[in-house]
């Protein structure tokens, strides 16, 4: 297994729409394979920024780099992303929304489907359209969006501390791949993924 | 299935099941079959130009509506909603997502005219008037215009909310019409030469243009109008139209390449959430 980082970040700072007050700054992290983070803080505090940031969903400064390389040149499928809200997968049921992301990351067979789903505990609602789920079923659906394929990183913004989050992270981590996850409450999160780092007002503490 | 194969299927699986949009496709074919039986109370002689001049509006403002809806949300709102965000979080490029959101639309939209025009040409051949060439020639040059719109709309959706897009989208249109009439005034000298004019013989080869059918030529020669053909003169002089050249049809669809590039201009930088 190599120890190149799989995502590294030097002096990350995010700044929205160009302003000049900074959601993030100074922020350094750096993940290995089969390393697990937590971006914890307060709300507002910029643990979500930090995730987009590195995704390159957002304009960030700093050195970013995922897999060797900047965030919009990174290779499609190794990513896994399961993300926070409940609109992400709109006017798709489950299994199309876990199937299309498979799909797009090379891994949309129907075993590998149904199995992100059954992980995800979803198998017996995977035909409903995600307008039926509740806040938890989202927080499901995030996670099976996230593992399908087995991608080398997970990334989840705010999932929920279900005994399917932690067995996904334990997994993952067990087969080499990095997770990094932001999240306002620790709670099971802290120990399953191994390692802290806490925002306050966008900055690391400490 | 390539990545922009995979992301067009979904992207046209999620408009499709939108209820405005499958309501668009039927209340086109339900106008359509209106026009039709508006032309067949028409005495026999005036049926292929009243199934014409209403098939024009049905097509013009309809289609508006539509090409202005679809274009207006076709960035912002997933933008904001986070279904971009799973999409470039999972590893997408922002071209290849743009790329699928246009061409869902873009469907959509053919979709819309398609069903307009197969009940309006089944009921041409039922009144007896057989299929009308020149009508399906007019849907296609009302496409061009329509697209247009999109496309403009789309730009405007990268960067405000859907309702300024779609005010960006109709002020395109109205600047492309616009000019094509004034420069057909000018050439017909109905309006007299002078510097502004000149202004205007230069703009007309800057701004897009909204192409005009050799029906719609014949529709005014037959002193036929409506609220797509409607009676323009200045000064009590009236302008006469002109079938739009091959150079000015071309014109229209560079520009909306051009329209396609400001989205992607205005994509790339946004923040996705």
């Amino acid at each position: 297994m190599s120890d190149a980082p799989v995502i590294s970040a030097e002096d990350l700072e995010v700044h929205y729409h160009g302003g000049p007050d900074a959601a993030v700054r100074g922020v350094s992290l750096s993940l290995v394979p089969g390393q697990g983070l937590l971006v914890g803080g307060g709300p507002a505090s910029g643990k979500t920024s930090v995730l987009r940031a590195l995704l390159g969903l957002v304009a960030a400064r700093g050195d970013l780099r995922l897999f060797g390389v900047s965030p919009h040149a990174a290779p499609r499928g190794r990513v896994g992303y399961g993300p926070e809200g409940r609109d992400f997968a709109r006017g798709l049921t489950l299994r199309e929304a876990v199937r299309t992301i498979g799909r797009l990351r090379g891994a949309g067979g129907g075993d590998t489907v149904e199995d992100a789903l059954d992980r995800a505990g979803l198998y017996y609602v995977a035909d409903l359209p995600t307008s039926r789920l509740d806040e938890e079923g989202f927080r499901r659906l995030s996670l099976a969006l996230a593992i399908i394929g087995e991608p080398d990183l997970i990334v989840l913004d705010n999932p929920w501390v279900l005994p399917e989050t932690l067995d996904e992270i334990a997994r993952a981590r067990g087969r080499g791949a990095a997770v990094l996850a932001a999240g306002r409450n620790p709670g099971g999160l802290a120990p399953a993924l191994g390692g802290r780092l806490v925002l306050i007002d966008g900055m690391p503490r400490g | 299935m390539t990545g922009v194969g995979s992301l067009f299927t979904m992207e046209l699986l999620r408009l499709r099941r939108r209820r405005w949009v499958m309501g668009a496709i039927l209340a086109a074919a339900i106008l359509a079959a209106v026009v039709v039986a508006v032309a067949a109370q028409a005495n026999e002689g005036d049926r292929l130009d009243t199934l014409r001049i209403h098939s024009t509006t049905l097509l013009l403002l309809g289609g508006l509506i539509v090409a202005l809806t679809l274009g207006a949300t076709a960035v912002n709102r997933d933008s904001d909603r986070g279904h971009f965000g799973l999409l470039l979080g999972s590893g997408m490029r922002r071209p290849a997502i743009l790329a699928a959101a246009v061409l869902a639309r873009l469907t959509i939209l053919a979709l819309v005219l398609v069903a307009a025009l197969v009940v309006l040409q089944v009921g041409a051949m039922i009144l007896g008037l057989g299929a009308d060439g020149a009508l399906a020639a007019h849907t296609g040059l009302v496409a061009i215009g329509l697209v247009l719109t999109l496309c403009a709309a789309t730009a405007g959706s990268t960067v405000v909310p859907p309702a300024a897009a779609a005010l960006f989208g109709i002020f395109v249109f109205a600047i492309g019409q616009a000019m094509v009439n004034l420069k057909n005034a000018i050439d017909q000298g109905v309006i007299g030469r002078t510097a502004v004019t000149d202004g205007v013989d230069l703009s007309y080869f800057l701004v897009p243009h909204v192409p005009i059918s050799s029906m719609m030529v014949d529709l005014q020669a037959n002193d036929r109008s409506g609220p797509a053909l409607p009676r323009l003169d200045i000064n009590g002089n009236e302008v006469l139209l002109v079938a739009s050249p091959w150079p000015s049809i071309a014109w229209a669809i560079l520009w909306c390449g051009i329209l396609l590039l400001l989205a992607w201009l205005g994509f790339r930088r946004r923040p996705v959430v």
